[in-house]
């Protein structure tokens, strides 16, 4: 099917709920940035444990995940967040500075489903968030 | 070093995407706070502190278009990891300090 978007916009997508848990304000702010261009409806969580309550209150589809946080960090986020089947569902997506196969083979193991390495580009964010949601 | 021709207002990459201005202009205004961390972090030699402050500045310049300011924090977040000496500590925070303040420069430009 065609497309009229550009290939760095894919099509807009409207209300899909994504949730941010980052503890860098303008990571965050970048990120949703993009997102809400593109349609989704945004939270923001500032630690994992926040971030794992707003997941059962508000059910977002996908999650942004920063791998290095104080306090829970993504991998142990992930793990809880795949221990509880009320929201186990939820698709996670990693970003982080870390580029070493082993901490993302780590990643991976702890749940997340994909991972994008920091800083984030427009392009890439949408097309990964794009991909786990189809 | 080079550092004579280092002196231009560096603008970000995504200066002219009208979606992102503000976010910009945000991003840069809030550099002195994190570059006053960094340095307090690094004086009181707090290389914990500092490979975090720098991790994310790392993480977050080249998404607001600064590539450069990325490079620079990596380079510091791995002298403080390294535990490098204390003159490669103080060189990478300054050169992360003079990229930041060309970044503030350019959005100072006249008539802008």
């Amino acid at each position: 099917m065609a497309d009229p978007a550009t290939p760095s916009s894919p099509a807009k997508v409207t209300g899909v709920r994504v949730l941010i848990v980052d503890d860098d304000r303008v990571s965050r702010l970048l990120c949703r940035r993009f997102l809400e261009l593109a349609g989704y409806q945004v939270e923001e969580a500032t630690d994992g444990l926040a971030g794992l309550q707003r997941v059962r209150e508000w059910a977002p589809r996908l999650i942004v995940l920063d791998a290095l946080m104080p306090g829970m960090d993504g991998d142990e986020f992930a793990r809880r967040l795949r221990a509880d089947s009320a929201i186990s569902h939820t698709r996670i997506l990693m970003v982080s500075g870390r580029t070493e196969p082993a901490f993302i083979v780590h990643a991976r193991v702890a749940g997340i489903d994909d991972y994008l390495t920091k800083p984030i580009q427009r392009g890439d964010l949408l097309a990964r968030v794009q991909a786990l949601l189809a | 070093m080079q550092n004579d021709f280092s002196a231009a207002p560096l603008a970000s990459e995504l200066a002219g995407d009208p979606d992102l201005a503000d976010l910009i202009e945000l991003f840069v205004s809030e550099m002195p706070q994190r570059l006053e961390a960094l340095e307090e972090a690094a004086a009181a030699a707090d290389l914990a502190s500092l490979a975090t402050l720098a991790h994310q500045l790392k993480g977050s310049a080249g998404g607001y278009g600064y590539p450069g300011i990325t490079a620079a924090a990596a380079r510091l977040e791995a002298c403080a990891r390294h535990r490098s000496s204390r003159e490669d500590l103080v060189r990478a925070t300054q050169d992360l300090r003079e990229l930041c303040r060309r970044a503030e420069a350019a959005l100072k430009v006249p008539g802008g």
